[in-house]
């Protein structure tokens, strides 16, 4: 009886390592896919009311700036922006607004500081979902995110204010790194 | 000078690193919102409400943005406490709140069911969250304490605690006196009992009185001694509770209650080193029979020379232990355990000993029974993380083994018959269980249900349609589109490792009352078996760790709101569950 039993236990053990190997294999349960299923995905208006989807700016460098006017810290930021989209106007680069906010607030303050030169986006509360898709945890703003002409993240900036110089020093470096599989564009250079 | 200067340099030179830099620092220096303001309610004995924001250095409040909003819409106007003055550039001197603040409300103020305390606060480094809220709940409690980042989660953790305490440390710490009474009468131990008592009570035996002290002396040492394993082994599992989810991990430890099954079939010994084991011998040798203080140690070296059969059963009750994490329970279970091993003990001192059952071969049936007692806390340790399937077959072999075991070899006594009984019974149970497994419809209850076809008895043909969700903006869209609707929302949390999860799925949701009681609502599901950023952040959104947990939303005028209270948390019953819902269906009946 006791080598019956052991032989028992052995192969019970044998079955659960063999089971449990194969539960390694089912991975998790498939989310059910939308319809466009890249987490970065959005389609926002403008503040004149057009329509903006992520990829519209695919083949530039793009920086997304999450922002609202109840954040201080977020409005000073956005006449630097603005003069970067300037400087930088005859390079493959886009800098993008996203406001999680209203927007009469948003145009009242873009009234103040005297226009805007970039897409400014409006998103209002779906914003603090999107912010935390693109990897910001606590909806803190301001919030940047940089992309690569694919589309992909590349850098954030969460700790607090962007400075200009960090910010084009941050888009040059994206410009002039080489994609892979692609040749040295020859701007950037 | 030269250091003071070659310091300043560094620093620059730090702060002139790359914005990707920001990757490294991933979040370390900025604190989550509950921990840079976190609000500490106090409710005092005549129903005044104490709000104490306590603001971590280098964060602020803003006054402006504090608002109090009573569940009826009506809002609350406090006395604030002066704000000091903050120079911001775009809106000029603004009032902010450093450190902490102190705001009281009288009950006066207080009426309906909740208060909804809305501030928004930023970092000096520049920084803004976005605006938060603690939850506060009134329904009268006026003499509770409830220290807490958002005053709704920490209700739904006290009420889980409570749940857990009401439910399961009874019936834990009752089987676990149970086993220490079983482990008492394995044939190391019980033979060694009256010698025991002998070394315990002296030579006084027969006076009754100080020979039971003495003997509930040396239970309660040993008890004790245990309580301090039991709390310890708590204490660690509670620190690795994520990793003790994990399938390579439950896998491991199910094993080991395999080969510790195994010792119990004494396929091989396992016991404390024999060098232990004698200096520890010694040391019993030299306490004095008949002392308060020599019961006393013999009771804590007892509980330390565990021979070969008690080493086994303790260190899968360690074990068990350790998974719920809980050191309160461990502490509590492995008293009993010790209690229940002494027990015999003080009776025997006491000169009960007549009652005591002659030691015998039944002593080995003991034994046994702790090792299949141990395959089958494996098995149910695996079923976390393998489909039911594999469980119910796994069952059924080890039930196959125990019918195989009892088989008589002689037909020739009312023993043997009632083994011959047992056999028989175990055998069909396991053949049934199989059979059922095999033909697809798993199950403990009706095995071969799945044979029959018949529509009364398909306890796994109408599955609850769920609807995935997996970040916070998803389950806002779909509350938003529920309101519309005016449809209640029912919130379930997922998860493979997750064991009342998997027995949700199987026995409540499957059933017919429970399904049709939730007809009208939403269902959403969000299975967080990866437990990834956005799992997590929906999980800390709403207050919780982890699976499992069932929240419900009802609409109403001011939009969908969840029902705190009626959040379930673990497995219920699929009668007490249908309750549950028809309970909310009849507050969404009523005007």
């Amino acid at each position: 009886m006791r080598t019956t039993l052991s032989y028992i236990a052995v192969a019970l053990v044998a079955a659960a390592l063999g089971f449990f190997w194969h539960s390694q294999q089912r991975g998790p349960k498939p989310v059910e896919p939308r319809e466009d299923t890249s987490p970065l995905a959005f389609e926002l208006p403008d503040l004149q009311g057009q329509i903006h989807r992520h990829d519209d700016w695919r083949g530039q460098v793009v920086m997304i700036n999450f922002w609202a006017t109840w954040c201080p810290p977020c409005k000073k930021e956005i006449p630097d922006f603005i003069r970067l989209q300037d400087d930088l106007a005859d390079r493959d680069i886009q800098v993008v607004g996203i406001a999680i906010d209203e927007a009469r607030k948003v145009t009242e303050f873009v009234d103040e500081i005297g226009g805007i030169n970039y897409p400014q986006l409006i998103a209002s509360g779906s914003g603090y979902g999107l912010t935390e898709r693109y990897g910001n945890e606590w909806g803190t703003l301001p919030y940047t995110v940089f992309l690569n002409r694919k589309g992909e993240i590349v850098a954030r900036h969460y700790q607090g204010i962007l400075t200009y110089e960090e910010a084009r020093d941050q888009l040059l470096s994206i410009l002039e790194a080489p994609e892979k599989g692609e040749q040295t564009s020859d701007k950037g250079s | 000078m030269k250091t003071a200067l070659s310091s300043l340099l560094l620093i620059l030179a730090g702060f002139a690193t790359p914005v990707n830099a920001n990757l490294a620092a991933s979040g370390e220096d900025l604190l989550p919102p509950e921990q840079a303001f976190s609000v500490v309610e106090t409710r005092q004995d005549n129903g005044d409400l104490n709000l104490f924001y306590n603001i971590a250095p280098d964060y602020y409040l803003y006054q402006k943005r504090l608002r109090f909003v009573l569940d009826d819409g009506r809002e609350i106007t406090p006395e604030l406490p002066s704000a000091e003055t903050y120079p911001d550039p775009f809106e000029g001197p603004t009032p902010i709140y450093r450190h902490s603040l102190d705001i009281d409300i009288e009950a006066a103020e207080l009426s309906g069911s909740t208060l909804t305390a809305h501030f928004q606060g930023c970092a000096d480094i520049g920084v803004c969250y976005p605006p938060q809220k603690s939850t506060i709940e009134l329904g009268g409690q006026p003499a509770s304490q409830a220290a807490a980042p958002t005053g709704a989660a920490e209700s739904e953790q006290d009420r889980y605690a409570r749940w857990i305490g009401e439910r399961q440390i009874g019936w834990v710490v009752a089987s676990f006196f149970g086993l220490g009474l079983l482990l008492a009468l394995t044939p190391c131990v019980f033979p060694m009992i009256p010698i025991l008592t002998t070394m315990v009570v002296g030579q006084k035996r027969g006076n009754g009185a100080s020979a039971f002290v003495l003997s509930t002396v040396y239970v309660l040492a040993m008890a004790l001694a245990y309580t301090v394993a039991g709390v310890l082994v708590g204490l660690g599992g509670a620190n690795i509770q994520a990793a003790l989810q994990h399938p390579l991990v439950i896998g491991t430890i199910a094993a080991l209650f395999v080969v510790l099954a195994l010792a119990m079939f004494g396929a091989f010994n396992l016991q404390m080193p024999a060098a232990i084991q004698s200096r520890l011998n010694a040391l019993s040798q030299r306490q004095r029979g008949g002392s308060l203080w020599g019961a006393a140690v013999l009771g804590v070296l007892s509980a330390l020379i565990v021979g070969p059969c008690v080493t086994a059963p303790l260190i899968g009750a360690l074990i068990y232990i350790s998974q719920t994490g809980d050191p309160v329970l461990g502490g509590l279970a492995l008293f009993a355990l010790g209690l229940g091993m002494g027990a015999p003990l003080i009776a025997i001192g006491t000169g009960a000993g007549a009652w005591m059952p002659q030691a015998g071969p039944w002593m080995n049936a003991i034994k046994h029974g702790f090792g299949v007692l141990m395959l089958a806390t494996a098995i149910w340790m695996l079923d976390r993380v393998v489909p039911i399937q594999t469980t119910v077959l796994l069952s059924s072999a080890l039930l196959l083994g125990i019918g195989v075991a009892l088989w008589p070899s002689r037909l020739d006594s009312a023993t043997a018959r009632a083994r011959l009984a047992g056999a028989l019974l175990a055998l069909l149970y396991a053949a049934a269980l199989a059979i059922g497994a095999l033909s697809g419809q798993p199950g403990f209850s009706q095995p071969l249900a799945g044979l029959g076809g018949s529509p009364a008895n398909q306890p796994e043909q109408r599955e609850l349609a769920f609807k995935p969700i997996k970040t916070v903006d998803d389950l806002e869209v779909e509350l938003q589109a529920a309101a519309e609707r005016n449809q209640p929302v029912m919130l379930d949390f997922y998860a493979d490792w997750c064991v009342s999860c998997k027995e949700m799925e199987h026995f409540t949701f499957s059933d017919p009352a429970v399904q049709s009681a939730l007809g009208d609502w939403q269902l959403l599901q969000a299975d967080v078996t990866a437990n990834d950023a956005r799992d997590q952040a929906l999980l800390r959104s709403l207050g919780l760790f982890g699976p499992p947990a069932i929240l419900f939303y009802l609409p109403g005028e001011t939009g969908m709101a969840e029902r705190g209270e009626a959040r379930t948390v673990g497995y219920v019953p699929a009668s007490d569950f249908a309750l549950h819902i028809d309970q909310l269906n009849a507050i969404l009946a009523s005007p």
